[in-house]
């Protein structure tokens, strides 16, 4: 944790990160009292390749089958209420983290990501919850 | 020089490794190992590093599903060719297949062919087989830098790689098929498949010609091995000299068509300005648009990454990496005046006109003051990168020269 850092003249940024950090450690604290396993590590040992028994050989080449499980992406966008049709409606398709790691885009930006959603890629959001997950991604603080 | 750069890296890290902790755990799914800087022009610019992706070293994390892994880039400082367990990774629907039987997989040939064929792993292995040099690069490597700002996968440059396929050529599967007359293009599709009904497969296509060219081939091995599975085993199409958007990955079904493709993936995605550089005005409308193609020429420093230090005066040694783009490496220069004067540098072994190229050179450092480097890429073709970033809504393309601030001490 920042605050057990020995450093006896932190610098500014370690100041402002110890700052920045407090409301997301408190929030890990909060997620683990309530066992939740957002943050459960337990299928990392399941992400690891195993090779079923066939293979196919020619030519100095040998194919061998495959299975793999990838990891699970976990966790909801954050914000409780404020989240509940964006965690609702999009991870079926994708996890939160590239949506939350996108720069500043404007409101009519993020209108069109979602109207492509709909309407290409055929995400079945009712139209009443189009404008809360709008007001969620504008309201991201990316700047 | 190398030892100064690590430390310098390490102590950013341990300085700012709790900012990224509060800026990229609200997004982190919990298994992040570490996480990195990506020097992006704003907010957010951390980034996880991941290892918990099947057959995958560390990666940096960005999208976990579907998955957007991409190289760190110190790993190109190591040679010419990509890992196969640190290259990059990208899909664009979730479901993707998590087990392949070598046994019964089959890849289809059909359309506007005399003879459908449904070709098992051994009747592949079987065929007479090419092997090539080529790097495999995202139409958006590098989108993370565009300004303004576009949204979309945020890269830095590592969402490319380099590597010796080996494989079948497109052109003697296309023939034991037999195409007919009036073939205009081929498609192809792989096994990965979207969420929701009714939303476009991901497919591509090239012109007939483009894909009867003896080059454009199916691969099964990637630097002497199976692919990934991310990387799309068993069989990726591979086009060299050409975006990555045309490489489908565990690819099952090439199909000949006797008509334009006009499929979302060619007709609406993937397309770029039909200007030089694919460059227009942020805001510009009215402009014609093509499917993304060919690849332009870019050079990397990698021993030396803007922050680092050197000593003022020190001769310097540099050296990094290149590629012509759909043509090979005719020269890298080397600038430390802003690009008024260039020095050229010498190039590494030739692996192909398709492959990244090491370059390198020495400099000697000012006396005083910080030290910019740029370093330009032109190819066989006498095509030069541009000093001026280019721009489209798409994030694409970008190969402006690249520069890296170090600063004397």
């Amino acid at each position: 944790m920042p605050t057990d850092v020995d450093r006896p003249e932190p610098t500014e940024i370690m100041r402002a990160a110890i700052v920045a950090a407090m409301p997301v450690i408190l929030a890990l604290g909060a997620t683990l009292i309530l066992g939740s396993e957002v943050w459960a590590k337990d299928d990392r040992a399941a992400a690891s390749a195993t090779a079923a028994p066939n293979s196919v050989s020619d030519g100095g080449t040998t194919l061998r089958s495959v299975s793999v499980e990838l990891p699970d992406p976990g966790r909801l966008f954050p914000g409780g209420d404020k989240a509940e049709a964006i965690n609702n409606n999009c991870l079926a398709c994708h996890s939160a983290g590239m949506v939350l790691t996108q720069p500043h885009l404007s409101r009519a930006e993020w209108q069109s990501e979602v109207d492509k959603m709909r309407n290409i890629y055929k995400a079945p959001i009712a139209a009443e919850d189009v404008v809360e997950i709008v007001d969620y991604l504008a309201g991201l603080r990316n700047k | 020089m190398t030892n100064t750069r690590a430390s310098a890296i390490s102590r950013r890290h341990l300085l700012r490794a709790a900012v990224a902790f509060a800026a990229t755990a609200a997004a982190s799914p919990g298994w992040a190992d570490d996480f990195v800087d990506l020097n992006l022009p704003s907010e957010p610019v951390w980034r996880e590093l991941t290892g918990a992706f099947p057959q995958k070293g560390q990666m940096i994390l960005q999208r976990s599903r579907p998955p957007l892994l991409e190289t760190p880039f110190e790993v190109f400082d190591r040679g010419v060719f990509t890992p196969n367990d640190q290259f990059f990774v990208r899909w664009h629907w979730a479901v993707i297949p998590q087990q392949i039987d070598v046994a019964t997989f089959r890849v289809a040939l059909r359309g506007h062919v005399n003879n459908p064929l449904s070709l098992s792993l051994a009747d592949i292995l079987a065929m007479p087989r090419v092997e090539i040099a080529a790097v495999n690069q995202c139409s958006g490597n590098s989108r993370g830098m565009f300004q303004p700002r576009v949204a979309g996968g945020q890269w830095d440059n590592g969402a490319m790689g380099n590597a010796r396929w080996t494989g079948v050529r497109l052109r003697d599967l296309l023939d034991r098929a037999g195409v007919k007359a009036g073939a205009v293009a081929v498609r192809f599709n792989g096994l990965d498949e979207p969420v929701v009904d009714g939303a476009p497969d991901f497919i591509k296509s090239l012109d007939v010609d483009h894909a009867r060219d003896g080059e454009v081939m199916v691969a099964f091995a990637m630097n002497g091995e199976q692919l990934p599975l991310l990387n799309g085993f068993p069989l990726r199409l591979i086009v060299p000299g050409w975006y990555s958007t045309y490489w489908v990955k565990t690819l099952s079904d090439i199909e000949v068509l006797d008509t334009p493709d006009t499929n979302y993936w060619m007709a609406t995605a993937y397309r770029i300005p039909d200007t030089p550089h694919a460059n227009v005005e942020p805001g510009q409308t009215g402009f014609k648009t093509v499917p993304i193609n060919r690849m332009v020429p870019r050079s990397f420093f990698t021993n030396m990454r803007s922050g680092d230090k050197i000593r003022a005066g020190a001769t310097v040694a540099l050296r990094g990496i290149a590629f012509g783009g759909d043509r090979g490496v005719a020269q890298v220069e080397v600038s430390t005046d802003q690009g008024q004067s260039w020095q050229n540098t010498s190039l590494g072994r030739d692996e192909g006109k398709y492959s990244f190229r090491q370059w390198s050179t020495q400099i000697r450092a000012p006396q005083s003051g910080k030290l910019v480097l740029l370093a330009r890429c032109t190819n066989t073709q006498d095509e030069a990168q541009p000093a001026k970033p280019n721009w489209n809504g798409g994030g694409f393309m970008r190969n402006v020269i690249e520069s890296v601030e170090l600063s004397l001490v």
